[in-house]
């Protein structure tokens, strides 16, 4: 196993406390870019509640569908690609119950949605799911606990969470205040990007050409170049992004 | 709030409790309307109708909580409104709580377990 770092048995099962935080983390960075874009306590509970439900709904779902419906929606895995497209499906509903909502919270959800993949990943890592392909190079790590042992393998979920939580800073970069038209659309593209590129280097990808997840990216990016297009945000900014 | 505005916030909160309620029969609903000559289904058949129940059951509870938000979001002053929206979050804190606890019990008797098995000759951990 070379120099590979050995992930064992934790005493604190990691990956429900990197799910919550990252549904801490997420919600609470809608919660208050809402209430700074001047929406009203009852509309921004009502939001959350809606998107909190939806997003552990179409997490659940997916995995049920995937599955070929052999498994229910407790004993199913959790999917970050089934979450977001809950997530995107609540804003839907949300904006129809309450227009005045919609074009905020579809900012803050895409906004927040590398935040909450970054930390749910770490997660992920310190469990041994989602993990990638053999490797054994620098940073490679075995796992050696109660559930797997398998490795060397590359540490995928470390580098999707640091591709995420970087995506999420560009974000803070992009956002400008009451007028931040293609933020979210941006925020799409990048998510989805880079999810289709890391997806190559996860064990589920090898012997396949394009994978579930990758076809759904690929949706989520042509949806967000078609509304990049429609916009008309294809053209560099005149203010310089790193300064 | 007029009458008749209060009146179609009841009714929507009543929609909302049923579809609450319903979820917890499903499955014995599908399983008294699916049984086949005295037989449930059983196999992959059997993993496949209680897959159809619970993704079923997830998209009424939703139902529910969309209902309720409509409420809330229309027609803020209404009181059945205000109390079925505290009932849903005491049952929601209570539910988590719950699973917490049900977290923290597994993994006591887990690592008491894996302790245990520590201690037999032979074990590979």
């Amino acid at each position: 196993m070379g120099g590979a770092w050995t992930i064992r048995d934790f005493s604190i099962e990691p990956y429900p406390v990197a799910f919550l935080l990252s549904f801490a983390a997420g919600l609470g960075f809608v919660s208050l870019l809402l209430r700074r874009r001047g929406q009203t306590l009852n509309i921004i509970r009502c939001s959350l509640a809606l998107l909190l439900v939806m997003t552990l709904y179409g997490a659940r779902l997916y995995g049920v569908v995937a599955s070929g419906f052999q498994k229910n929606l407790l004993t199913s895995g959790t999917s970050s690609l089934g979450g977001a497209m809950g997530l995107l499906l609540a804003v839907f509903l949300m904006g129809k119950i309450c227009p005045g909502v919609r074009k905020d919270l579809w900012l803050a959800c895409c906004m927040a949605l590398p935040l909450m993949y970054g930390i749910a990943k770490t997660g992920c890592f310190l469990a041994g799911c989602c993990y990638g392909i053999p490797y054994g190079g620098p940073l490679a790590v075995s796992y050696q606990n109660s559930r797997i042992q398998i490795g060397p393998v590359f540490p995928v979920q470390l580098l999707e969470s640091a591709v995420f939580l970087l995506i999420f800073v560009v974000g803070l970069r992009l956002y400008r205040g009451k007028n931040s038209g293609g933020t979210a659309s941006w925020m799409m593209l990048l998510c989805a990007a880079a999810k289709f590129g890391l997806e190559f280097l996860r064990q589920e990808h090898v012997g396949r050409l394009i994978t579930g997840n990758q076809w759904v990216c690929g949706a989520f990016f042509l949806a967000a170049v078609i509304s990049l297009l429609r916009e008309g945000k294809f053209k560099v900014r005149k203010t310089s992004f790193f300064v | 709030m007029s009458p008749e505005e209060n009146k179609r916030a009841n009714i929507l909160c009543v929609i909302s409790l049923a579809c609450e309620v319903v979820p917890m029969f499903l499955n014995g609903i599908l399983s008294a309307l699916l049984t086949v000559n005295g037989t449930w289904y059983v196999g992959d058949a059997q993993a496949f109708m209680e897959s159809i129940g619970s993704v079923l059951s997830g998209l009424l509870f939703i139902a529910g909580i969309v209902l309720l938000i409509i409420v809330r979001v229309k027609y803020p002053k209404n009181v059945f409104g205000k109390v079925l929206m505290w009932v849903y979050i005491v049952i929601g804190v209570i539910m988590l709580l719950l699973v917490i606890a049900a977290m923290v019990f597994l993994m006591v008797a887990c690592n008491a377990c894996f302790q245990e098995l520590r201690n037999c000759p032979g074990f590979l951990f």
